[in-house]
């Protein structure tokens, strides 16, 4: 990408709206090949689904073999690993291409496939570290949200309040609403919660696909570490770009409705051919969405993670090469 | 590819203007923010409104006379008001505030006639009567995204640009040591200051301005990194010694900004 030649531009950090601008001007400046890539990963991601269709036929029709099922099962799930391991290379095949045109540095695709596809195990990695990490957040938000449930229901009279809950709400509705109120709090909470991890790991895929000592750990140390400052304001990021792709979620939507009302007209609606057929069009009408929007995402990141990088370590504060003294 | 997408428009004084379009994420933002300000508009006059009509009706209804058709009195008004105040809220703004609403004015970006003037009510109540249809049935994002000068259906017929305002470099007010001021004076006569090239004054002056936003590694990395540079940029053999790397660049800065010191 080159900038333009004012050079406040180039040493300015980017505001919230001119971020996600990059992020659509990446796509659409490369519209085709972040396609490709999208289409390449999403079809790695599909292959699990298309294998466990045949072998399911398979016991339905026969109801037979079954001590086949512990070779197939873990087979399927390091197919399961493979392919979620491709499509992660895929996508952050994207997120480099565009992080690489950023930086005036671009790649062809096969040069950043090669390159993320080599890391492949790594992303699979860091992904897998990360639902942990989720896992765990979750684990702590419920048990917070257990003991804080359990001090507003000793507060309001406990199981005396739940024996007969109309009557005591009756007689002091100040305790209904205060539980009401409570609750609240608590979806507050875990709303907040998980933005807030989410915001501090939304960059994590981008180090790995560009820094060389990046291992999936580190990778995910950065992102938490670049994020640091900027939660608020990646957050907006996000928010912004979700609410400009809700048109095309509202578009698939709509050409999902009309589909189903076409299938109608063909099948009745309790037929079990018209189900498999809405399912079958509602989960390729998905695939599809997910294709187009996913590039999205992966230069909105990329962006994100560039204009971070230049908050917080200075990246693109470069003199120019020193002349050689002659 | 470019970072902005820019249009130069030729102005009625035969002067080319460029500016940089506001693009969808600025848009976005504004609309995400004047919709909250807007709501919240709303809901006061709701409230307002609903309670002004209760009481009216209790008022009324202690008076001998037929008031059944005075309900729907009220809520006529109170639909048209609606309307009034969604199409006031951006008429007026973008009239009285040269093109911005408080979104517009919050993401830095502004309405403007294509030839480079301010908008006036015949455009703003354009672009807030076709408001409804670009936001509402999703077609604005379409159009903008889609389009070489990113206009929504309103801005087509209003024949209107949003545009981003040009940042003027912030002033931030760069705080100098001592040190670096005694330098500064000297390094004019020590060293080839006129090797240094704007471009590279810039890249000093914006590390000074962002250093305090920097984490501790990098700043001190990349600080040290320009100090060597410009070291050997202005052919100064060695870095006085007991200054940081920081209070050197501060130095330079000082001593390439005041003329003075330099001829």
């Amino acid at each position: 990408m080159t900038f333009d030649s004012n050079p406040s531009d180039l040493t300015q950090p980017l505001s919230v709206g001119n971020v996600v601008n990059g992020g659509f001007r990446l796509y659409r400046s490369n519209l085709k090949p972040y396609l490709k890539v999208s289409a390449i990963g999403t079809l790695w991601a599909l292959i699990p689904v298309l294998v466990i269709i045949p072998v399911v036929l398979f016991y339905v029709t026969t109801q037979r073999y079954y001590n086949l099922l512990g070779l197939i099962v873990p087979a399927w799930l390091l197919l399961v690993a493979y392919c979620s391991a491709q499509y992660m290379a895929n996508s952050a095949a994207i997120a480099r291409l565009a992080f690489g045109e950023l930086i005036n540095q671009p790649e062809t695709i096969k040069a950043a496939y090669r390159y993320t596809s080599a890391r492949k195990w790594s992303f699979l990695g860091m992904g897998a570290l990360l639902s942990l990490l989720y896992f765990g957040v979750a684990l702590g938000m419920y048990l917070i949200a257990a003991i804080l449930i359990v001090i507003m229901f000793a507060s309001i009279g406990g199981a005396e309040f739940l024996r007969s809950p109309a009557s005591a709400a009756v007689i002091n509705p100040g305790l209904a609403i205060f539980a009401g109120l409570v609750i609240l709090a608590i979806i507050l909470m875990f709303i907040v919660v998980f933005t807030w991890f989410s915001v501090r790991f939304c960059v994590a895929e981008l180090p790995l696909s560009v820094e060389r000592e990046a291992t999936a750990t580190k990778t995910i140390g950065r992102s938490w570490e670049l994020t640091q400052k900027s939660v608020w304001r990646i957050f907006i990021i996000l928010l912004v770009t979700f609410l400009v792709t809700l048109p095309i979620q509202f578009l698939v939507q709509v050409v999902a409705t009309m589909a189903q009302g076409a299938i109608a007209a063909f099948y009745p609606q309790e037929s079990s051919i018209f189900l498999a057929l809405t399912y079958a069009f509602t989960y390729l009408l998905g695939l599809a969405t997910g294709i187009i929007v996913m590039p999205l995402w992966q230069t909105i990141k990329a962006v994100i993670y560039y204009d971070l990088r230049s908050r917080r370590e200075g990246l693109g504060l470069q003199l120019r090469d020193p002349e050689p003294l002659t | 590819m470019r970072f902005f997408n820019r249009v130069s428009l030729p102005t009625p004084e035969s002067v080319n203007l460029e500016f940089a379009l506001a693009g969808i994420g600025n848009r976005a933002l504004a609309l995400l923010i004047d919709y909250h300000a807007l709501g919240l508009l709303l809901a006061v006059f709701w409230i307002g409104w609903i309670s002004f009509s209760i009481q009216l009706m209790n008022f009324l209804n202690q008076l001998n006379g037929d008031y059944s058709a005075t309900p729907n009195w009220l809520l006529g008004i109170f639909l048209l008001a609606n309307f009034a105040i969604f199409t006031g809220y951006f008429v007026y703004f973008e009239v009285f505030w040269q093109g911005q609403t408080p979104g517009k004015r919050l993401a830095k970006i502004r309405v403007i006639r294509e030839d480079g003037r301010p908008i006036r009510v015949s455009q703003a109540a354009l672009r807030a009567l076709l408001r409804p249809v670009d936001d509402f049935l999703f077609l604005g994002v379409f159009f903008i995204l889609l389009s070489q000068r990113e206009k929504r259906i309103g801005d087509m017929v209003a024949g209107t640009l949003v545009v981003q305002e040009s940042s003027a470099d912030p002033k931030t007010a760069l705080t100098v040591s001592d040190e670096a001021q005694q330098l500064a004076t000297q390094l004019a006569d020590m060293t080839q200051l006129d090797a240094l090239r704007p471009d590279d004054f810039a890249v000093v002056r914006a590390y000074l301005q962002r250093r305090s936003s920097m984490a501790i590694q990098p700043r001190r990395d990349l600080s040290m990194q320009l100090a060597r540079q410009l070291k050997t940029l202005i052919q100064l053999d060695t870095i006085p010694t007991g200054l940081t790397s920081d209070q050197f660049l501060e130095a330079i800065y000082l001593a390439y900004q005041n003329p003075s010191s330099r001829y």
